[in-house]
């Protein structure tokens, strides 16, 4: 049985690299923003209401949350595409799988 | 915590640091020490403290996957087959933390976390992975098709072949370990962990690597949850994450030159730990909240 090529994790670990910096960055803005301002407040922000509720720094730092959650659905995304092109069907299967469960837990924690 | 002051968010920061480090090094969201920490220390509100700590979790995994997977420590393929009953069980989980008590399931919980400390430190004398005396290569790979892989051991100084066993031991023990973290909102890996080294013959470094990056896919469908609750406060939960990411770089750095059964021991403490806390708050002795 052949070894998986050397750039399939080299590109996962680009995506979790990528999601990593882009969500430190935007969290590092958002909290100087805010003790700049004064908005150092706790405050809770909802999924649907992240670009419109709450300071400018909490929609920043929400944003670079947001990006960070979704990294691991995104490395998923990626691994599908990278074992279906090998003809590893059957993991390439399991990730297509993880991806609709994951959608359904979505959708019955907003039900 | 209404207003966030310097010290506040050093405090957070410090939780993360510790929690990352523990996380990555053994396999583990670090979830079992933000939550009583932001609850007890800091005063943060149960819930929001959950919803900080599954950030944590996401945080944790992302940081030690960027790492992780560059060695080929990590065996997605292994990761992915598990995670499918992970994540059925995360759901089925939630589902059940509706109907069922939170004084029953901690003492589930404290149960489960007993008996896995103890079959750990019973097994931690004793490695199962041979030594292959031939240095191939010093990164690790996973074989295409297979749950089998290799990676170079910095402390042994040669390559550890496996090659998993027992997929339904991996399978149920992930599906148990996918419903705690749907009902106690932690990442589960402190179950994974375990099941993977002892009922799979996974190198426990494996394991752990694994385990980092399962639990931040099944943290990531939960946090939705709380984000749309709206129990995600930012300025919380993103200072809590810089923490994380920070022990997280330092603890998959070390890693790989740590002893084994130091990372087991390191382990089994943390399980002591998770047991005396549920065990008390099934006892109706609340720690917070």
């Amino acid at each position: 049985m052949a070894d998986s090529p050397a750039s399939a994790p080299r590109g996962i670990q680009a995506i979790y690299r990528v999601g990593l910096m882009l969500a430190v960055c935007m969290i590092l803005v958002g909290l100087s923003w805010a003790l700049l301002r004064g908005e150092a407040a706790a405050v809770p922000i909802r999924l649907g209401g992240l670009l419109t509720a709450g300071s400018i720094a909490d929609r920043v730092v929400g944003l670079g949350i947001l990006i960070l959650s979704l990294t691991p659905a995104v490395v998923v995304i990626a691994l599908v595409r990278s074992w279906w092109r090998e003809g590893d069907r059957r993991f390439a299967a399991s990730g297509v799988l993880v991806i609709a469960i994951l959608a359904l837990a979505v959708a019955v924690g907003h039900a | 915590m209404s207003e966030v002051s310097i010290g506040d968010l050093a405090a957070l920061i410090g939780v993360g640091i510790a929690a990352g480090w523990l996380g990555s090094l053994v396999g583990i969201g670090g979830g079992i020490v933000v939550v009583p920490a932001l609850v007890i220390a800091l005063g943060v509100d149960f819930r929001v403290a959950v919803a900080s700590s599954l950030v944590a979790v996401i945080a944790t995994s992302v940081t030690a996957g960027s790492v992780y997977t560059g060695t080929g420590l990590a065996n997605l393929r292994l990761g992915m087959v598990l995670e499918v009953a992970t994540t059925i069980g995360a759901v089925a989980g939630g589902l059940a933390a509706i109907l069922l008590s939170t004084r029953f399931l901690a003492g589930v919980f404290a149960g489960v976390a007993l008996t896995t400390a103890l079959y750990m430190l019973r097994g931690a004398y004793r490695p199962r992975t041979r030594l292959v005396e031939a240095v191939v290569s010093a990164r690790g790979w996973e074989e295409t098709g297979t749950l089998a892989g290799a990676y170079f051991d910095e402390f042994r100084g040669g390559l550890v072949r496996y090659r998993g066993e027992r997929v339904q031991v991996g399978l149920a023990v992930s599906l148990a370990a996918g419903g705690i973290s749907g009902m106690l909102g932690v990442g589960g890996g402190f179950l994974k962990v375990p099941a993977m080294n002892l009922g799979m013959n996974i190198p426990i470094k494996v394991a752990s690597a694994t385990s980092n990056f399962m639990i931040g896919i099944t943290a990531a469908a939960s946090v939705f949850v709380y984000f749309a609750r709206g129990f995600v406060q930012p300025l919380v939960a993103a200072p809590l994450a810089l923490g994380v990411v920070a022990g997280s770089w330092a603890g998959a750095q070390t890693a790989g030159k740590a002893h084994p059964v130091v990372v087991k021991m390191i382990l089994v403490v943390t399980l002591l730990f998770v047991a005396l806390q549920m065990g008390l708050r099934s006892a109706g002795v609340e720690i917070g909240g």
